[in-house]
């Protein structure tokens, strides 16, 4: 364990160099490179409103002083980190069979590969978190309150992705249906993380299903999602239980990954 | 037996000299699956019930070998006889089912050249990332860039994507940057094979410098004569198994007459073997002659004298890049010199119906003795005979004016005195 720590050390320059590859490859064939990355969420972002706030009528709770009342707002608290995950795991599913080539023909700690994935998207997210804090600002949100606690929750968020795309892109390399099933888990996991609607609506369930909100919460996105709301909408520091489950359920996501991965890495070669 | 007797002998030798070892092979097996019909999906491992049908094979069978520092060994086989699997395996991409692999100082595999490239990268970004996964630092690449551009002759292209780039351009750049990776020990896959003679030219000179900085190469190839050239030892693998181990010519003919051989027995073009005369005969060898000066034919020569090799031959069909070659053996078995087209650079590109070809030697060197020619038409690798003539010529040689008579050949070699001190004089 010691010693692959150290190896993934001598080789933290190939990490850098693929996180610098996928952003590369990704911002260069257009001039507005970064912009167009934004679209995406702008875009769901207009859909879902219209639908969900003006047609379905789903409303974010009132809340108190200091925070602001808007659809939009509310659906990106949660619709970013959402699609940090969704995103890199799309992507690195492919990340040890599409490299085939590379995992044929040269040697290095395989796990670099998904991981790099993970990591430029984290850079991705990180833009569109910028670009949201700025259209806080505008809206005079107090979100600064508790940036450094926002941080905590993107890096442990990071080591939670960072396991599920060991896993897999691991599976990915034995059975190449996983691509496809992986679309309909991610929509499933979508509609079961309060994304689009407010927890509120989960817990008004809890009369006639009082299991509900506890099963809700197993659920480590939903965890998550509800902690980057907290902070960014709401202006209050999340739940330190909430948290300190998130931090446990990730470090064992991605031990569990960790060791999966590598179980199976030494004939990712002969199986490609 | 012998061979397995032999290699343990010379375990024991060299584990007492651990620090002198590269690469260390212990009782090495690798095993692989071949699946009936096997499907990489979800679906199919749930319909079948876990039960994939599959064939087990060794691919290695206890392979077991020592390689000091600075020495290059060559792999030579057929197709599938576990050259490349061995390879990855000291690359450490494949891990062995039994035994050990272990190996000193840091490894590098070139199995294929541009492995990782990017194809919307511009030639720069490439040679960073390139590098990095060949496992050079930043620092390093930095340092080496202008040479690796320069030795690549892409300067005014470094900053275009390499999607544009020729494929000579593209496997200049990816050569450039491997043989840029400074490891102690060096894996190469038939990365020779690509390119053209100017490019493996230059392929064999940076391989050759290697070797004089006395870097550790296992070098797997089908060229003879490069195995013949770089290896001080030569593996030869056959389904899986060391067949032979030992000196470069020793076991390179021992392959090539088991090549022969097999193509014989697999009843492969016909091939046709009477007495000391083998190969497919698409191109036949008609007559040998050994003229003198004036042109007339004759056996008896002089040392000194002009001496010219004439190979009459006929190609039935067009041949593309053949090689022609001789070899002149002192009747008691002594090689005295195995000259080609190729080796010599003389380039034929086909040839087709009847044509002459000459060996000319102007003043021949060989001292007084009774030699043996063998004629022999190879294709490009040297491994395919057309038409091989088996020390089917002799000719004599005789003193004539030379007063040097023993040995071989009379070397161009002058005698001077340098100084001369009367010391006698002094006392």
């Amino acid at each position: 364990m010691v010693e692959k720590l150290k190896e993934l050390f001598v080789f933290r320059e190939l990490l850098l160099n693929l996180v610098k590859r996928e952003l590369k490859v990704k911002y260069k064939k257009s001039i507005l490179g970064f912009f167009w990355s934004l679209l995406n969420p702008i875009l769901t972002t207009i859909v879902f409103t219209f639908v969900f706030a003006v047609l379905l009528r789903i409303q974010p709770p009132v809340l108190r002083y200091g925070a602001i009342f808007s659809f939009p707002v509310f659906l990106l608290c949660a619709l970013l980190p959402w699609n940090f995950l969704s995103i890199s795991l799309s992507l690195s599913i492919n990340s040890i069979v599409g490299n085939g080539n590379l995992v044929k023909k040269v040697y290095f700690p395989r796990e670099i590969l998904p991981s790099s994935t993970v990591l430029a998207n984290l850079i991705n997210f990180c833009l569109e978190l910028l670009v949201l804090f700025v259209l806080l600002a505008f809206l005079g949100s107090r979100f600064f309150l508790y940036l450094p606690l926002l941080i905590a929750i993107t890096i442990i968020q990071t080591l939670f992705t960072i396991g599920m795309c060991l896993i897999f892109s691991c599976l990915n390399v034995y059975f190449r249906d996983i691509q496809h099933l992986l679309g309909i888990i991610l929509m499933i996991w979508f509609y079961a993380t309060p994304i689009i609607y407010p927890f509120e609506y989960v817990l008004q369930m809890s009369h006639k299903l009082p299991w509900l909100p506890f099963v809700y919460k197993l659920n480590p996105m939903a965890t998550f999602v509800l902690a980057y709301r907290s902070i960014l909408y709401e202006c209050q520091p999340p739940s330190l239980f909430l948290l300190g489950y998130a931090v446990v359920v990730s470090l064992l996501t991605l031990y569990f990954g960790y060791l999966f991965f590598n179980a199976y890495e030494p004939t990712f070669a002969e199986e490609i | 037996m012998d061979v397995s007797m032999m290699l343990g002998a010379r375990f024991g030798r060299t584990k007492d000299m651990g620090d002198e070892m590269a690469i260390e092979v212990n009782h090495l097996w690798k095993k692989f699956r071949l699946y009936h019909e096997k499907q990489h999906t979800l679906k199919y491992a749930l319909l079948s019930g876990h039960r994939a049908i599959f064939e087990e094979f060794w691919a290695l069978k206890d392979i077991h070998f020592i390689l000091k520092r600075g020495q290059t060994l060559g792999i030579i086989g057929e197709n599938g006889s576990g050259k490349s699997t061995l390879l990855k395996i000291l690359a450490r991409i494949l891990r062995p089912d039994k035994g050990e692999v272990s190996t000193r100082g840091k490894v590098s595999a070139l199995l294929e050249l541009g492995a990782g490239f990017h194809p919307e990268l511009s030639g720069r970004e490439n040679v960073y990332l390139n590098g990095s996964i060949l496992g050079l630092s930043y620092k390093e690449i930095n340092q080496k860039f202008d040479e690796i551009v320069g030795f690549a002759e892409l300067e005014r292209f470094i900053d275009m994507p390499v999607k544009n780039y020729s494929s000579g351009m593209y496997m200049r750049l990816a050569f450039a940057i491997a043989v840029n990776v400074n490891p102690d020990i060096l894996l190469i896959d038939e990365i020779l094979a690509v390119g053209d003679e100017a490019f493996q030219r230059k392929c064999l000179e940076k391989m050759y410098d290697y070797k004089t900085r006395g870097k550790t190469i296992v070098f797997v190839s089908h060229s003879m004569d490069h195995i013949r050239n770089m290896c001080d030892e030569v593996i030869w693998l056959k389904e899986g198994e060391i067949q032979v181990r030992g000196n470069p010519n020793k076991v390179v003919n021992a392959y090539i007459q088991y090549v022969n051989l097999e193509e014989q027995r697999k009843g492969k073009a016909q091939q046709q073997v009477e007495g000391s005369r083998w190969g497919s005969r698409e191109i036949e060898i008609n007559r040998v002659e050994f003229l003198a000066d004036g042109g007339q034919s004759k056996t008896l020569f002089e040392t000194g004298e002009k001496f010219i090799v004439r190979i009459n031959f006929k190609a039935h069909r067009k041949i593309e890049k053949p090689v022609f070659g001789i070899r002149i053996d002192r009747a008691d078995g002594v090689c005295v010199t195995r000259p080609n087209t190729k080796l010599n650079n003389v380039f034929i590109d086909s040839v087709q119906g009847e044509g002459t070809i000459e060996y000319v030697v102007d003043s021949l060197p060989l001292l007084p003795g009774s030699y043996l020619v063998t004629a022999a038409i190879y294709d490009y690798h040297c491994l395919h005979s057309y038409d091989h003539h088996e020390q089917l010529y002799e000719f004599q040689v005789t003193p004539g004016r030379e007063k040097e008579s023993y040995g071989v050949v009379k070397i161009p070699g002058r005698w001077s005195m340098i100084e001369q001190r009367d010391s006698l004089a002094n006392d």
